[in-house]
């Protein structure tokens, strides 16, 4: 059996072949880094040798920390991606790295003594804090794939919007978390490496002891269960291992994310089939690929002289080999989307509670514009008086974020309709992170360029990352899932970076911060005009697809046999999508939670079909974003906190609420 | 290590299945009737009747896909609902409407995966095991394409291999729903003569959804007929089919004649 | 927009490598040369806040005060200054309703200039970033520039004599101590820290009062270098001393002490650790006064 288990289908090039490669190649450069060291070794007497003491305790506990931190990334990833049928799951889906952010900012603000007791624990304290959120979300529905997914991403994207502010507010006392968030693998000791082994290893060997009830996942839940195999019971555990796993990890050396949702890709796409397979492979690929990263990375700091923290690294190498293996990327054995139990919705359609809602929306828009706080922090409506000087600040803030949160919501209803995946949101594909890359590039070449400068920096970039969209997936006839996958590996690319900035104590990494918080502080009246009148032509266009996107989500087999172009149509409903995000994008930066959400508002409102739930969207997304961008303004007075952060902190509790009761 | 249960015809057929009071519904909707029903042993018994008749759903919770909203099933008189997941799975075998692609697995592995409820998580793949599997694949007709992909299979193919699973589950019933749904006719008649074969070689209580009266008629031991949630016949193809009791079943005329080779009732819409 | 910024910043750099008195070149282009502002004067960046206190202005506001007692402490900030916000998105609608005559800011705060000229002039003060330089030098110029523009050139030239002869007497001081080279760090978690080098405020302040900087690998543009604890294994020179900056976060010493690699550091055997207490490090003149004396003082008492 085992034998048989190794054995690859011709074509494939061999997980062993990587695995080989990769070590090969990790261990040149370990020897290339080590020589010069090695070469003093015996110069110094022999009490103490410096060169001894280096490789002793801090090269060789780096190498040991890095492959024990790979095989653990990698195992984790590829529990995830079986339990939860989903290829884009991996150790941050379940919100373990968001937690542990979470957990050491409060900690380093709130509670130093508790920092002194270890920082370790903390961290970890926080990935169980947020993994038991969201299994007790996930409990409600049987966890299923789908409840896990999404309370998981919703729960990371809380978290994360929660410690940005923080870190915002308290920017200098947040050095060490930029560490932490960019995963550096430096060693003085062996107590990192010899720490994880024996944690790492048992929960290896559950997570081998479950390969087998996992393998007959693939013929089906219904026939699985029929088997007596406890479907919901064996997810949970397999889950909690992988959360296990990573979470030790993240805890010990910070976020090394792309580990998990590469190696096993790269597994599968090796040709190892069987679960077996790999639980073997992906974790032995995993191992020589962090450690050829992090040989690369001490090779290159040693040519850049400064601090390149490997997680960061990582998604830098990652992204670009995903996008490479990406046409090699089969459709992933995905389970079926679970029927939606129709639901009596929240407000009922009738004219009376349109007027409704028109109501709240005018009288949210006038507190959004009159409603303030003066100087001393009173609260107080704004006298007519003061309407000549005030407006015009206020007022191109207000309209930008309506136009950009109607954007937004509209890109996100249009995609997750496209993919036929609740987890789709603008920021998914790729779009906001090309425009934030723009903006990163303006700061190099122009150190603090003026607002207008970096906005049209982000413009280029989100052409940019629009077009590239389209040249991948024109391949793949706009395959969603490859769209979605291209568009993680470009956010992932830079997460990155900002992580290589921030943990170099770059200052500059604090301007990409905020600009991601998604602030309107940069609209001035002209910009929020523009953005109002693109939010109109463009939701127009979008609401003329509604046939299409009625049409798309019962798979691209009945769309086209009704008559629907079917790859045009996905083409320019992703063309679509990607303007109204970097629209969005331009104007209140790429944190697009808004885009997640509304489209799931509107549907929990009843809002079914197409048009309705278009509108809807729009509608609670430019909505929220107004009443967000006012949070932000006034909750920490004077200081103001980024629109889109201030979204996801009030939203994301607001969006489980409506998961919770869909239970019910 | 387990006993299978031969059929005699001496002795009166023993009971596999029975319901008790089993009803089910959903937001107050009756799927189910309370319903006493019960499945005679080492027999092949259909369960027929129109869409939404409720015969899946009994089957599904017969095969403890679905908790009955009221009453108890047994099995072997006992309650089926107090028995361990591997146990309910090594006596009884079931096969959803909707089956997986499967994809990634080659037909012998995904037999395989039917002595997952005799080796379990952790146990060893025994010699048994692999025994069973290799007999499954050749009773079944499947061991030539048997390191083959399952989604390069035809449809007919596909189905063999997933009843191929069911016999290396090595159960004493089958539970089945519509297995011949997408197939053409040859391929349902060689599905069907295939149940009925283990069946009777295997002494293998089988509870079969048909939708089609006929196939029932020719395969089964025993109808049962299922209108609105409410078991409105039950009987040997013999007694069942008429044209009263068509007409209760399907709510259209329809009459009965005779095959002109197996002298089986054959019905037909008038 | 892009252009007239440019502009700024290349004409700013160069002005930094000239000596104190070139700081009044510029001063015609701005609204108030030469004539003391009547009005409020609003400080965006601590360094130009401590900086004005030092030279008897009261900023009427400043951005991020709230974490000025954290960060700065000393000079003490009067308490009616207004809290501004913080520096990334000050807080408009207060400031246009101080109706402030005039506004300081950095270079690294440019890109708020569209949104704070229609309000009031801006002077931007540049001592950190693009253009290098030293950055003891590049505050001294910025110091006169801002007597120059507060109408307080007395107080300027009479702060930056103090400065001058209190950086002489720890240089006296500091002969007689005749301190190994000495690397300043700062930590932030157990694996990992910051070392100030060329061309920040510490370094210039330990080259002005004649103390070795014993990291000399090129820093950053703000004067520091995150390094792995390990990379401290590079300082193998004789009798080198570890000043540790405070904050120390909680979980380091003990971490320290279970490591054998720093066990094994030669200024560790050697018992030359010490920590001394914060300064800020994106400071001017006052900054590097008060780094002096305290490391003067250090050293003193270590000696």
């Amino acid at each position: 059996m085992t034998a048989r288990s190794l054995s690859l289908p011709a074509g494939g090039f061999g997980a062993p072949a990587i695995v080989l490669l990769l070590t090969a190649a990790a261990a040149f450069l370990a020897w290339q880094n080590a020589a010069p060291s090695l070469a003093a070794w015996g110069n110094a007497p022999a009490e103490y040798d410096p060169a001894r003491m280096l490789l002793l305790y801090s090269t060789l506990p780096r190498m040991a920390t890095a492959l024990i931190c790979g095989a653990a990334l990698a195992l984790s990833g590829t529990l995830f991606q079986q339990v939860l049928r989903n290829p884009l799951a991996s150790p941050t889906t379940l919100g373990v790295s968001a937690g542990a952010s979470l957990a050491l900012s409060l900690g380093v603000l709130f509670a130093p003594a508790l920092i002194g007791i270890g920082r370790d624990l903390v961290a970890l304290a926080g990935s169980a804090a947020a993994t038991a959120l969201i299994f007790a979300l996930g409990a409600r529905r049987g966890f299923s794939p789908f409840s896990l997914v999404l309370s998981g991403l919703v729960v990371s994207l809380w978290c994360g919007a929660f410690s940005s502010i923080l870190i915002l507010l308290n920017d200098r006392y947040m050095v060490s978390l930029f560490i932490w968030g960019a995963g550096s693998l430096a060693q003085q000791s062996w107590d990192i490496p010899l720490g994880l082994l024996p944690r790492i290893g048992l929960l290896a060997v559950l997570a081998v002891a479950m390969a087998r009830p996992m393998a007959l996942l693939e013929i089906g839940e219904n026939s699985a269960g029929a088997l007596g195999l406890s479907v919901s019971q064996l997810r949970l555990a397999a889950v909690a291992v992988a959360v296990g796993l990573a979470g030790f990890v993240v805890s010990a050396v910070g976020v090394i994310g792309f580990i998990g949702l590469v190696a096993p890709a790269i597994t599968r796409l090796a040709g190892a089939r069987r679960v077996s397979s790999q639980l073997l492979w992906s974790p032995l690929i995993g191992a020589a690929l962090l450690w050829f990263t992090d040989e690369s990375v001490k090779a290159m700091a040693g040519v850049v002289s400064d601090f390149l923290p490997t997680g960061a690294v990582t998604a830098v190498f990652g992204s670009p080999l995903l996008l490479l293996l990406l046409p090699r990327l089969k459709a992933m054995h995905r389970s079926v989307p679970e029927a939606r139990k129709p639901l009596p919705p929240l407000i009922t359609p009738s004219s009376r509670n349109l007027i409704l809602v028109f109501a709240v929306f005018a009288v949210l828009l006038a507190g959004a514009l009159f409603f303030g706080r003066t100087p001393d922090g009173r609260w107080t409506w704004l006298g007519a008086a003061e309407w000549d000087a005030v407006l015009p600040m206020r007022a191109p803030r207000v309209f930008a974020a309506l136009g950009a949160g109607a954007m937004l919501a509209v890109a996100g209803t249009i995609l997750q309709r496209l993919t036929n995946n609740d987890m789709a949101s603008p920021e998914v594909l790729g779009v906001s992170a090309g425009a934030t890359i723009g903006v990163a590039i303006s700061l190099f070449v122009f150190v603090s360029p003026a607002l207008g400068v970096q906005i049209g920096f982000a413009a280029v970039g989100a052409v940019v990352i629009i077009a590239v969209i389209f040249v991948l997936g024109m391949r793949s006839g706009f395959a969603p899932e490859r769209v979605l996958l291209a568009g993680i590996a470009l956010g992932a690319m830079l997460d990155a970076f900002i992580g290589v900035l921030a943990a170099s104590g770059d200052p500059r990494a604090l301007t990409l911060i905020r600009w991601m918080g998604g602030s309107t502080y940069s609209v001035d009246a002209e910009s929020a005009t523009t953005v109002c009148v693109l939010a109109v032509v463009f939701i127009l266009l979008a609401l003329a697809t509604r046939r299409w996107l009625d049409l798309l989500p019962l798979g691209a087999v009945a769309a086209r046999e009704l008559g629907i172009p079917v790859s045009s149509a996905r083409g320019l409903l992703f063309l679509l999508a990607a303007v109204l995000s970097a629209g969005a994008t331009l104007v209140v930066g790429p944190l697009s939670f808004v885009g997640l959400m509304a489209p799931h508002l509107s549907r929990e409102a009843g809002l079914t079909r197409a048009l309705p739930q278009l509108l809807g969207a729009a509608l609670a997304g430019g909505g929220l974003m107004v009443l967000a961008d006012w949070g932000g303004r006034m909750m920490a007075f004077p200081y103001q906190m980024p629109a889109g952060l201030v979204s996801a902190l009030v939203g994301a509790p607001f969006l489980i609420f409506l998961l919770l009761r869909r239970r019910a | 290590m387990h006993t299978t249960l031969l059929k005699t015809d001496t002795e009166p057929a023993q009971t596999a299945f029975s319901t008790h009071g089993v009803s089910f519904s959903v937001e107050g909707r009756m799927l189910v009737h309370p319903l006493d029903v019960a499945f005679r042993a080492g027999e092949m018994s259909a369960l027929v009747g129109h869409n939404g008749s409720g015969k899946s759903t009994l089957l599904k919770m017969l095969a403890r896909q679905i908790k009955p909203t009221a009453g108890t099933v047994r099995f072997d008189g006992s309650d089926i609902a107090a028995m361990p997941a591997r146990a309910f799975a090594r006596s009884i075998a079931y096969l959803p409407q909707d089956t997986s692609a499967a994809s990634g697995m080659t037909v012998r592995e995904l037999v395989a995966c039917g002595r997952y409820p005799w080796h379990g998580a952790l146990g060893r793949f025994s010699e048994t095991d692999r025994e069973k599997t290799e007999e499954a694949l050749k009773l079944t007709h499947v061991d030539s394409f048997a390191d083959r992909m399952v989604d390069t299979l035809s449809g007919g193919e596909r189905q063999r291999v997933w009843i191929a699973m069911l016999v290396a589950q090595d159960s004493r019933c089958l539970l089945l729903d519509e297995p011949t749904s997408a197939l053409d006719i040859a391929h349902q008649i060689d599905v069907l003569s295939l149940i009925r074969q283990l069946s009777h070689s295997k002494g293998l209580s089988v509870v079969i959804v048909l939708h089609d009266i006929n196939m029932a008629a020719r395969f089964c031991d025993h109808i049962h007929a299922l209108k609105a949630g409410r078991l409105i016949a039950a009987g040997d193809p013999q007694s069942l089919l008429n044209a009263d009791t068509l007409k209760d079943i399907y709510g259209i005329d329809m009459d009965v004649t005779e095959h002109p080779v197996l002298k089986t009732p054959l019905a037909y819409v008038v | 927009m892009s252009s007239k910024t440019r502009f700024r910043s290349t004409g700013i750099t160069r002005r930094g490598l000239l000596g104190g008195l070139a700081g009044g070149l510029l001063l015609p282009r701005m609204a108030s040369a030469g004539v003391a502002p009547t009005g409020p004067v609003v400080a965006l960046e601590y360094g130009i806040a401590s900086t004005m206190l030092t030279l008897g202005a009261v900023p009427a506001a400043v951005a991020s005060l709230d974490g000025w007692q954290k960060w700065v402490v000393e000079p003490a900030m009067p308490p009616e200054v207004v809290d501004l916000g913080s520096a990334w998105e000050v807080n408009l609608e207060i400031l246009a309703g101080m109706r402030p005559e005039l506004i300081l800011t950095t270079p690294f705060l440019a890109f708020l200039r569209p949104k704070l000229e229609p309000i009031a002039p801006i002077v931007s003060i540049d001592v950190y970033g693009a253009g290098g330089g030293d950055a003891l030098e590049r505050a001294i110029d910025e110091t006169v520039k801002l007597g120059d523009i507060l109408g307080h050139q007395q107080q300027a030239a009479a702060f930056l004599g103090e400065a001058q002869a209190l950086f002489e007497d720890c240089a006296t001081r500091i002969r007689r101590l005749r301190p190994g080279p000495i690397a300043v760090v700062s930590f932030t978690d157990q694996r990992h820290a910051r070392i100030h080098g060329r061309p920040g405020l510490y370094h210039s302040v330990m080259q002005r009062i004649g103390v070795e900087n014993a990291w000399t690998v090129e820093t950053n543009m703000w004067g520091f270098q995150t390094i792995g604890i390990e990379e401290l294994g590079r300082l193998q020179a004789d009798r080198t001393r570890l000043v540790v900056m405070e904050p120390l976060p909680p979980d380091v010493p003990a971490a320290l002490e279970r490591s054998t690699l720093w066990q094994s550091l030669p200024f560790v055997r050697q018992k030359q650790v010490s920590t001394m207490p914060a300064v800020l490090l994106f400071g001017m003149v006052e900054e590097a006064r008060r780094f002096a004396r305290l490391l003067t003082e250090h050293l003193e008492r270590l000696a």
